[in-house]
């Protein structure tokens, strides 16, 4: 059996080896469980969730060093770097919609949860893309597991012209 | 721990879990307690929620994936020497050099210090100036440090396998050390408690949890379901003990089946059965060999059946006499010495050290003999008549045929007398196989041994079975024909 060993102890050695996260997803709606009993409206919380994403992606980027150079494949392995997650990207003009149908931080439907965790992704993607020179104009999560879609899909728009392909890369 | 259930356990953990880059999990540990603490105002208090916060979240899990914790020993302090594979399953990377250290100062309530060096939840921090700025050397409420999110998770999972093993017992974790308060390493404090002691962990005060594990429970995917069903399947079966000793050795496969039997039928450990036998070894093989026959004859009661017949059975009886007076002959020393190592094998921490010892002295032979005296008694409860058999297989057929045709000899046609050649020589190869069969277990046996190969076992019975049945058979069938004629 092959371990993954931690011999430089860095951030930047924890990119490649992974951990379980399902009881940490559990954690987030647990986490906004505790944010409404210390009275904090669904909006603030939303901040929050973006805020987490967008400080994670701050200090993410600082040991990224992705290939891609075009827009849709850089999303494409910023979210399998950073996420694990294998997504689908479709360009509409300077829209990026991306589809994650095994999304880290959405499984399940909550009755009394309004904000689904992939904001955290959002934010967490929308920091990168800008720190990256991207100037993103909004990043929104449009569909949610934990809305009780099928798939989580995030829309990211870039005020660059991006020229149009219509399809899934 | 063995390696086979740690195999399993996270391959299980890998199947069942979706899995995220450590720097990610690293990352959003830190926003947790930011949030925690920002909102609190309060480093204590963000300690205390955050240990609260790793406990229900992972009882969420928990309740979704019984059938995989099942799987783990019920003994407390087996549990608590587990930690390192749950640190692994839930942390991604194996517990890294790390010491342990017991204080049973208080005897109900004994303390397995894990002393770590390397925590992955630490690297860099303070490297991103602007976002590493948390009061990390703060954080310690109720012996707990910034770890306290990860020890109440492993709380929750060590204290939930003793919870559905029915234990009166838990285990509850506390990072005591951890080196962003100043400590030269991590430390998980691991305490097994009375259960009545086991604090409730409330996180939401009033929270209906039974209506919220409700709403989720029909969620579950085809995949997982199915997988739950393998688990529960496997787990209903074997636990984790059994499982690691039947994969460590070869030994391990006939042990751990044996111990169940002996368990489950003399309503007695094996050590205590195999004490009965201690200075009477002999009397003991001779038992094994009654057993197995009656085993083997549970199958479908085949060998009643077989022996029915008064023919059959006395051909039967002189296979097994030809066997038992050559044994020696037809079986190599070697293999005889294989099996009776391989017994010794079966037999170790099962059986009595002098037990053991005296079998060690009998020679191969005196086993064999043994066996066989115990198999004939069985053989002659299921009708072989040993003591009114002929004085060779011969001349028990040219009895037979007397028997069945001695009205009516004169009267064969040419054609009946060569149709009653062809079916002798049909019975005599179908002894020839039955017998070669028998005479070619041992050495199938040893080779099995030698390579190991533990399938090998199953496959050869099988093929043992299915040669005794289709001969067997076809005896019967010559038989009746012979009658016809």
């Amino acid at each position: 059996m092959t371990e993954p060993v931690l011999t430089n102890l860095t951030r930047k050695s924890l990119i490649t080896p992974k951990m379980g996260f399902n009881q940490m997803r559990n954690a987030l709606y647990w986490l906004q469980r505790i944010m409404k009993q210390f009275d904090l409206s669904e909006e603030e919380i939303f901040h929050r969730l973006k805020s987490m994403g967008a400080n994670i992606g701050a200090t993410f980027f600082q040991e990224l060093s992705p290939n891609s150079s075009n827009l849709p494949n850089l999303v494409k392995e910023l979210y399998k770097i950073t996420l694990n997650s294998k997504v689908s990207v479709l360009q509409n003009e300077n829209k990026l919609y991306v589809e994650d149908k095994n999304c880290a931080l959405c499984k399940y439907k909550y009755e009394d949860i309004q904000i689904p965790g992939c904001n955290i992704s959002v934010g967490m993607i929308q920091e990168i893309l800008e720190r990256s020179g991207y100037k993103v104009i909004s990043g929104e999560v449009i569909e949610s597991k934990a809305l009780g879609n099928k798939s989580c899909i995030h829309e990211f728009q870039i005020e660059q012209e991006v020229k149009s392909s219509g399809q899934y890369f | 721990m063995g390696n086979t259930f740690k195999w399993i356990a996270l391959k299980a953990g890998t199947a069942l879990g979706r899995h995220v880059p450590s720097l990610f999990y690293q990352l959003y540990y830190r926003e947790i307690y930011r949030q925690l603490f920002e909102i609190t105002n309060d480093p204590k208090m963000a300690v205390d929620l955050s240990y609260k916060l790793g406990y229900t979240a992972a009882d969420e899990s928990a309740q979704r994936q019984t059938a995989v914790f099942r799987m783990f020993p019920s003994d407390p302090v087996k549990v608590l020497e587990y930690i390192p594979l749950m640190w692994q399953i839930y942390f991604g990377t194996p517990m890294q050099k790390y010491t342990t250290e017991w204080d049973r100062s208080d005897p109900e309530r004994p303390i397995l210090k894990y002393k770590i060096e390397i925590d992955p939840m630490t690297f860099d921090i303070g490297k991103d100036k602007v976002r590493d700025n948390l009061p990390f050397d703060q954080f310690w409420y109720n012996q707990n440090c910034y770890g306290a999110l990860m020890a109440g998770l492993l709380t929750q999972c060590s204290s939930f396998v003793l919870k559905l093993k029915g234990k009166d017992q838990r285990i509850i974790l506390h990072n005591t050390k951890n080196a962003l308060h100043g400590d030269p390493y991590f430390e998980f404090h691991c305490q097994i408690i009375p259960q009545e002691e086991f604090p409730s962990f409330e996180l939401i005060e009033g929270f209906d949890k039974e209506h919220y594990y409700q709403q989720f429970l029909g969620e579950r995917s085809a995949f997982e379901s199915q997988a739950d069903n393998i688990w529960k399947k496997i787990t209903n079966q074997i636990d984790i003990d059994q499982l690691d000793e039947m994969m460590e050795d070869s030994a391990g496969l006939m042990r751990v089946p044996l111990r169940k039997l002996i368990k489950k039928t003399a309503k007695m450990s094996p050590f205590e059965l195999f004490d009965h036998f201690t200075n009477d070894e002999d009397k003991f093989f001779q038992v094994l060999g009654f057993l197995s026959v009656h085993i083997f004859n549970e199958k479908g009661q085949l060998l009643e059946k077989l022996f029915s017949n008064d023919e059959i059975r006395r051909v039967y009886g002189h296979i097994f006499l030809f066997m038992k007076n050559n044994a020696a002959k037809l079986t190599p020393l070697s293999v005889i010495h294989d099996l009776k190592d391989y017994f010794l094998q079966v037999l170790s921490g099962i059986a009595p050290e002098v037990f053991i010892q005296n079998i060690d002295k009998l020679s191969a032979e005196e086993i064999l003999q043994n066996y066989y005296q115990g198999a004939q008694k069985a053989l002659t409860d299921l009708g072989i008549p040993f003591s009114e058999l002929k004085s060779n297989l011969y001349q028990e057929i040219a009895q037979y045929g007397r028997n069945s045709d001695q009205q009516t000899t004169s009267n064969f046609t040419e054609q009946q007398l060569i149709k009653r050649e062809q079916l002798y020589g049909e019975l005599s190869q179908q002894m020839m196989i039955i017998s070669g069969a028998i005479i070619s277990v041992p050495m199938q046996f040893s080779l099995m041994l030698f390579y190991k190969t533990l399938a090998g076992s199953t496959e050869l019975l099988t093929g043992l079975f299915k040669t005794l049945r289709e001969s067997g058979q076809k005896i019967v069938d010559i038989l009746d024909s012979l009658k016809d004629l």
